[in-house]
């Protein structure tokens, strides 16, 4: 089942990096005025576009792409000449960290006001979870950055402002670095997932082999981490894989506010001088992250919920 | 930044400063870099101290692959030029220890015996010609152009290069070899890096001051002092660490704050948030005028600015005091001409020849049979281009003529007023090479790649010309005086100011210069940064 999944993707990158590729022919401009530098002639320039076949039909350049690509063949920066898979592979580590990060904390945060407000529903501990999670989910991930860089880093001086330590370097620096960008990030998701997990909950307990559970003389507790969170995690866990892959969005914004060196800048620095071969490496490669994610999550939910994972193989 | 168009528009031009080629510091103090403790009469320096400085670190470490203008400041500590510039403009021995120019179509260039690259290889006469070749022939060369007046590269002797020149035009030389081209690079690390030269630490291998120890592209930067730099002497710090400020999304206040915090040691950034720098106790905060000029630029061969008679009348219709007061913080230089007052070409003839008169500005319009005049300019949509183009479209309503703000995205603002010409004006920014006949050249000759009009202006190509023909700064300073004159006098660009150079430092960091350059084409050289002890 996992491997049909993975070969549906396929198609799915395909149409992914076509439509970049044809996005990217409505641009105003090439890379080939910039990479002619300055001063240079028109005819120069025009060099420049012939020997990239900048100018040649769509389809021909798609093709010769996607013919290196399937070989592993991802091809080289227009302005660092680097291998778009060195550059890829210098910087996705630093993303994956912060989206990791993120997710925990949104775990962290999301899980316990969830379940809080389900077994509370009704008093005033789930409408202050309600009014949290709402304050969460309308924030955007880089305003919320730019308030916790002033309290934390600015007044407080107990995190760094910005930049990254490699984990390698310094495992307690790189947490410290990656802490206010991951809590910035997490922001919606924790909201989301107190949200869905509260309906989900809240729908379980009202279930008759909950009070059975209750009547037999179990702790509450019990009834709720045992019975109830099993039962409620699985839809909770379809909706939060669509959520992490939105997660991959924020963080372009949070590593820009954030000074860290991830995937996210170099995208949009690529996307703005037109370094095509860049942007073409980035997508597919997020499109994969969003494609794993969302079979983690059905896996997940089959583990928790034998008819689920029944019902879809 | 990036990435952005590296000459116009893009205002993360402001961002960089020539902090990192000042630091390279061929100076006039006479500390030794080995035992180095005190400079005559300057106070003591650390010789193990390492500048560390945010900046938009290049995409790859190659003189002639490098996009950026800006990338000449960071490319500057790791390979050193034939030629250096002092700061006010004057062409002095690098590398290359004299020249001449026999003609005007012959150079000359006389190199300093045993200098080496940080690698061993010695950099000879073999080796300029071999790092000239490459420029030329590279088919990624961002100084192709620049290079085709050079017709032949001879070498005479092992310290003597003669260059035959196509056109006599011997007097952009100087220029030229004080930036990339004269960047020369080990070809001992070409032959083995082949196309990856300039893309990882160990291949990229000149004869600076410094070598690289750490670099990958738009990311960490750093470097260190080598034994063997032939101009140890004035080199004053253990090395540099740049880290990429990404285009500064979120502002410079977080890097102000971690400048404050002692992360880094000196910063460049725009005048927009210098009242968070100015806050800051601990730190130094220094402006001066930029060569990032603010201007309305015209095409004189699109209606309505084929007629002189409104070209005058939008000179005269534009406050530049008031605009740099009102966009730049009052910390800019209201343009007389296409050159700042800190140039060694600038005519101060030209001085209040177009003082803000909108009558007269009417009047001029009356004597071309209007009674108003409208057009559309072109404006880079970020924040500050599109303040000035407001604020400039405000001022010329007075004068009855109404200008239409049309924004592209600023990285593609050189392709549509210099390729494309959909409008006949833009308001935007030009960002000078360091010598007037380079940026002359481009924009204001028939021929010129970045003249929209692609029109003659009688006399103009001949004053350019002679600017050319000769070494002699005194001489081509002449030559220059004159074409502003005419240029200002024909209107064919209306200049607005000169944008603020802002840097901030901490109270270690020493020997900064008042004035900065967004851009610096080559070595900055005197005085020399260094850090406290």
């Amino acid at each position: 089942m996992v491997l049909v999944r993975i070969a549906a993707a396929i198609p799915l990158m395909l149409v992914a990096t076509f439509a970049v590729f044809a996005l990217s022919v409505f641009l105003p401009g090439d890379a080939a005025q910039t990479l002619a530098g300055d001063g240079a002639s028109q005819q120069r320039v025009a060099e420049i576009r012939h020997t990239l076949h900048l100018q040649d039909p769509l389809l021909q350049r798609y093709g010769n792409w996607l013919g290196n690509a399937v070989h592993g063949d991802l091809g080289t920066s227009l302005f660092s000449k680097t291998p778009v898979m060195h550059e890829i592979a210098t910087r996705w580590s630093v993303s994956a960290s912060l989206l990791l990060l993120a997710v925990i904390i949104s775990f962290l945060i999301g899980v316990p006001a969830g379940i809080l407000a389900a077994v509370y529903r009704g008093r005033p501990l789930d409408r202050a979870s309600t009014f949290a999670a709402t304050f969460g989910m309308a924030i955007p991930p880089f305003v919320l950055g730019i308030v916790l860089v002033i309290v934390f880093g600015v007044w407080l001086k107990w995190l760094p402002v910005g930049g990254y330590t490699p984990f390698a370097k310094s495992p307690v620096d790189w947490f410290r670095s990656l802490v206010l960008p991951a809590f910035a990030l997490s922001g919606v998701l924790a909201a989301t997932l107190a949200r869905q997990l509260r309906g989900s909950l809240a729908d379980v307990l009202d279930e008759e082999y909950i009070r059975t559970a209750r009547a037999k003389g179990l702790r509450g507790s019990a009834v709720v981490l045992k019975h109830g969170l099993r039962m409620a995690a699985g839809p909770v866990a379809s909706v939060m894989a669509v959520y992490i892959g939105r997660l991959i969005g924020g963080a372009v914004v949070v590593e820009a506010v954030f000074n860290l060196p991830g995937l996210g800048p170099f995208l949009v620095s690529s996307l703005l001088s037109r370094d095509l071969p860049v942007v073409l490496g980035i997508i597919p490669f997020t499109v994969l992250i969003v494609i794993l994610l969302n079979l983690l999550a059905e896996v997940t939910r089959g583990l928790l919920d034998p008819r689920f994972a029944r019902s879809a193989v | 930044m990036q990435h952005k168009r590296s000459r116009i528009g893009a205002a993360a031009l402001v961002i960089v400063t020539g902090l990192a080629a000042v630091a390279v510091g061929a100076g006039s103090g006479s500390g030794t870099a080995a035992a180095a403790t005190v400079a005559k009469g300057a106070a003591s320096y650390d010789p193990n101290a390492v500048l560390k400085m945010p900046l938009p670190t290049p995409q790859i470490l190659d003189p002639v692959r490098a996009v950026n203008a800006c990338d000449v400041n960071i490319l500057s500590p790791i390979y050193d030029t034939l030629i250096r510039t002092d700061p006010k403009g004057k062409y002095i021995p690098g590398i290359a220890a004299s020249w001449s120019a026999p003609d005007a179509s012959t150079f000359v260039l006389k190199l300093r015996p045993n200098v080496k690259f940080s690698d061993g290889t010695a950099l000879d006469a073999e080796a300029v010609k071999a790092s000239i070749t490459r420029g030329q022939t590279d088919p990624s060369s961002v100084v192709k152009t620049a290079l085709s007046p050079i017709s032949a590269v001879t070498v005479v002797d092992p310290t003597t290069v003669k260059l035959t020149l196509s056109k006599p035009v011997v007097g952009l030389m100087t220029s030229l070899f004080a930036g990339r081209a004269g960047m020369i690079v080990s070809p001992t690390a070409v032959t083995a890096a082949g196309t990856a030269f300039g893309t990882t630490a160990a291949n990229a291998v000149g004869a600076g001051p410094y070598k690289m120890t750490t670099f990958q592209s738009q990311g960490d930067y750093a470097s260190t002092a080598w034994k063997g730099y032939w101009d140890s002497k004035n080199r004053k710090l253990a090395g540099l660490k740049l880290t990429n400020t990404q285009g500064a999304t979120a502002g410079y206040g977080p890097f102000i704050t971690r400048l404050a915090q002692g992360e880094f040691d000196a910063l460049s950034m725009k005048e927009a948030d210098i009242a968070v720098a100015r806050a800051q106790p601990n730190l130094v905060v220094k402006t001066g005028p930029s060569e990032l000029m603010m201007q309305l630029m015209i095409n004189y061969n699109k209606a309505p600015f084929d007629n002189k008679a409104v070209r005058q009348a939008l000179e005269y219709a534009v406050d530049r005091p008031a605009l740099v007061a009102a966009i730049a913080q009052n910390l800019g230089v209201p343009a007389d001409g296409p050159l700042p007052p800190t140039s060694w070409a600038y005519n101060p003839a030209l001085k209040g020849m177009y003082k803000y008169n909108p009558t007269k500005a009417k009047a001029l319009l009356k004597k071309a049979g209007l009674d108003s005049v409208s057009f559309t300019a072109s404006v880079p949509n970020t924040s500050l281009y599109v303040q000035l183009a407001t604020a400039v479209q405000d001022m010329l309503k007075k004068s009855n003529i109404n200008m239409t703000i049309r924004q592209v995205a600023g990285q593609d603002i050189n392709t549509e007023l210099y390729v494309k010409k959909t409008d006949p004006a833009g308001v935007t920014g030009w960002s000078e090479a360091a010598d007037p006949g380079d940026f002359f050249n481009v924009k204001y000759a028939s021929n010129g790649s970045n003249n929209a009009a692609v029109t003659a202006i009688p006399g103009l190509d001949d004053l350019l010309a002679q600017g050319a023909a000769t070494t002699d700064q005194a001489k081509r300073a002449v030559a220059y005086k004159k074409a502003q004159k005419l240029i200002m006098d024909q209107a064919i660009e209306v200049p607005l100011y000169f944008a603020p150079a802002v840097t901030v430092a901490s109270k270690k960091v020493q020997g900064i210069p008042k004035a900065y350059s967004t851009c610096v084409d080559a070595n900055f050289v005197t005085p020399s940064i260094s850090m406290k002890k």
